[in-house]
């Protein structure tokens, strides 16, 4: 099977073939590893590779796949060529529209860094949220102008509601 | 000792890993315990672990582990004639102490005066002048920005505006030059205000790059103080501690020597009874100055456990039932080291990460201790504070502890959740660290450092997920026949289990 996988913001090629039970050959970028796989248990997976052992733990959710090896994290998107097609598509119809802060958590608005109208560049703080007793400050990805603020400070919020919508800066070319 | 007291059961209104951590040394004494839990509680590790168990409804503090009335009720109805406070929650509060008293109950910590005593930051500077010990040097409370404009000018810039009543950096201010003053003066009192309502501020000398060292101590009814040496605890995230050792490798035996008679005498000037810890700050003329006592059970107190071997909640017991301590000079062996373990991914801004725990190896083997209050399958509520664990590594010399300790982290293995666990061994393999030349700045001077990510591993990453996904879409699910191999029962078991029964 071929696959592409998106891993920190990049995409990398990967093709595997299942030699027997536990034996499996991948490709990664056309190089070749030879590799003997076992699920150990429901979410480990144990893995000799050139006799080096690998014990990773991993949670996976359909293309999403959340390894943790030796407290090292890793998010890879894992796609099919027809899933890739659709996933660009995507991207392409959100790059479009605004930007929407969020919490992925229930918590509080501590403070607001931003007010509408205001020009914000890649990576600004824009709103500072207090979760399980830490203030956090929440980053913009894109620079942009805020469109609206829904919150004000002090307000209680649910976890995953838009906070702040962000316009992207009007394409030059 | 005649007048000492019987104590029948304890009553711990706290949670997580520090709860567990009492109830371990109560049943270790044969002192049934009992906990108490919120609404989001009745599945955390303290509520399993409990002999005995009573619900607190609700999920706020005030309504739960701060709630005194509800506290006593429960005291009174399970007849626990005690309560070990834990940290955090009412440990420091002296209107619970005196609760404590009017309703009969043993309270395990310090007396309520010595709380009150120390709970000012003036009152307490006042106190440790008087006894000789030295405090960074400072001002009264001040009354006008021209008053502390002229005592700024006498002491050098830069310097701090602080809440007389205040802790934990709120209400403080670092001025750099005159022009300044007028305004922090202005908003530290606003601040002192609606933290603490109380305006008052005063200044002290801001010192350079100062390490924070503090002493255990150990105090009886009786008069008897002692100390169980220091831990240095200068790496600290937005004023939070997150790795301690002992001994710090900034004091040499003298040095060690002064301020541990120094800590001796502070906690002998407020009265003191039972465990508390004296903060010192240290600066890089290896001067110490008294910043603050701490008049409770320590997060960081494993690491005085292991160098002194001392059980420091038994001796919270001992003394509370009004037995005397029974050490003069307690030797110290070999270095201990605490990392704090936070449910927080470190990538993303350090954004807590509650949520369920799907996988939890613990860590095992030579010198190592985890205090913790999480179990695999556990859900980290999001009510509280998100620190799961305290992993501890003891040995011969630091260099022992340190590798221990990057050993232990690497075994430590949580899924479901995001840890800082990774972001532990950056800390503890850098070199500022590892030459033990490192003060409080240490964590935003190397941000950089620790926050790298490293393409390491990236590969074997992908052949896992390679390999995963091909097994996923097989839709085969190997790990029925191949996970068996884990679930089976050792046979060293089932023998242990009929030796167990008397064969």
């Amino acid at each position: 099977m071929k696959y592409t996988a998106i891993i920190a913001g990049k995409e990398r090629e990967l093709e595997v073939v299942r030699r027997d039970e536990h034996r499996f050959q991948v490709f990664i970028e056309g190089e070749s590893h030879e590799v003997d796989a076992r699920n150990c248990s429901a979410d480990w997976l144990s893995i000799l590779l050139d006799h080096c052992s690998y014990d990773i733990s991993y949670t996976l959710d359909k293309d999403t796949l959340e390894l943790n090896f030796r407290n090292q994290y890793f998010d890879i998107e894992i796609l099919d060529e027809r899933k890739l097609r659709m996933r660009r598509v995507r991207s392409a119809l959100a790059h479009s529209g605004p930007e929407i802060i969020k919490t992925s958590m229930p918590g509080k608005v501590v403070k607001l860094l931003v007010e509408p109208g205001d020009q914000v560049a890649e990576g600004e703080g824009i709103i500072i949220i207090e979760a399980m007793k830490m203030e956090n400050e929440i980053q913009c990805r894109n620079p942009g102008i805020i469109k609206t603020v829904h919150v004000e400070a002090g307000q209680t919020v649910e976890g995953g509601i838009p906070l702040v919508e962000i316009d992207p800066l009007p394409s030059t070319g | 000792m005649n007048n000492t007291q019987k104590i029948k059961k304890i009553l711990i209104p706290n949670r997580g890993e520090i709860a567990v951590r009492i109830q371990r040394t109560c049943r270790e004494l044969e002192i049934p315990s009992v906990a108490v839990f919120s609404d989001p509680d009745r599945y955390a590790l303290h509520v399993r672990y409990a002999d005995e168990a009573y619900h607190l409804p609700g999920s706020l503090p005030g309504e739960t582990y701060l709630n005194q009335e509800k506290i006593f009720e429960i005291a009174k109805k399970c007849g626990a004639d005690a309560i070990h406070p834990g940290y955090g929650f009412l440990s420091e509060n002296a209107e619970f102490v005196k609760g404590c008293q009017k309703n009969g109950i043993v309270f395990i910590g310090p007396p309520a005066s010595a709380i009150e005593a120390m709970g000012l930051k003036t009152g307490a500077r006042t106190i440790m002048t008087k006894a000789g010990v030295p405090v960074v040097p400072g001002t009264e409370p001040l009354k006008t920005h021209e008053e502390a404009a002229q005592e700024a000018d006498k002491m050098g810039y830069p310097v701090l505006i602080k809440a007389s009543a205040g802790g934990g950096g709120k209400g403080m201010r670092k001025v750099e030059k005159r022009e300044d003053i007028e305004s922090a003066f202005q908003a530290c009192r606003r601040e002192a205000q609606s933290a603490f309502g109380d305006p008052r501020v005063y200044m002290e000398k801001y010192l350079e790059n100062p390490r924070h060292v503090e002493f255990q101590v150990l105090a009886d009814s009786y008069g008897k103080v002692i100390h169980l040496y220091e831990r240095e605890c200068s790496v600290q995230r937005r004023h939070q501690k997150i790795v301690e050792e002992t001994p710090s490798p900034v004091l040499d035996e003298a040095l060690r020597e002064k301020m541990g008679q120094v800590a001796v005498e502070a906690a002998r000037a407020s009265g003191y009874i039972n465990a508390g810890t004296i903060e010192f700050l240290v600066d890089k003329n290896r001067d110490f100055y008294f910043l603050e006592m701490n008049t409770r059970l320590q997060v960081e107190h494993p690491i005085t456990e292991m160098i002194t071997g001392i059980d420091l909640v038994e001796q919270q017991i001992r003394i509370a039932r009004g037995e005397a301590i029974q050490y003069e000079r307690v030797p110290s062996r070999g270095a201990a080291m605490e990392c704090r373990i936070y449910a927080e991914d470190p990538t993303n801004q350090f954004m807590p990460s509650p949520g369920s725990i799907k996988a939890l190896t613990n860590p095992g083997g030579p010198g190592v201790r985890n205090d913790s209050g999480v179990y695999g399958g556990y859900s980290i509520p999001m009510e509280y504070d998100p620190m799961i664990s305290k992993l501890i590594a003891y040995g011969e010399n630091r260099e022992q502890v340190i590798n221990r300790m990057l050993r232990a982290l690497e075994e430590y293995y949580l899924s479901g959740i995001r840890t800082n666990i990774r972001y532990l061994r950056k800390i503890i393999s850098h070199p500022a660290f590892l030459s033990g030349n490192y003060d409080t700045h240490f964590i935003e001077q190397n941000s950089r450092d620790l926050m790298e990510i490293s393409e390491d591993n990236e590969s074997i990453a992908l052949v896992a997920a390679a390999i995963l996904k091909l097994m996923h879409s097989e839709n085969r699910s190997n790990h029925q026949d191949e996970g068996q191999g884990t679930q089976k029962e050792s046979p060293w078991k089932v023998f242990g289990r009929k030796r167990g029964m008397g064969q």
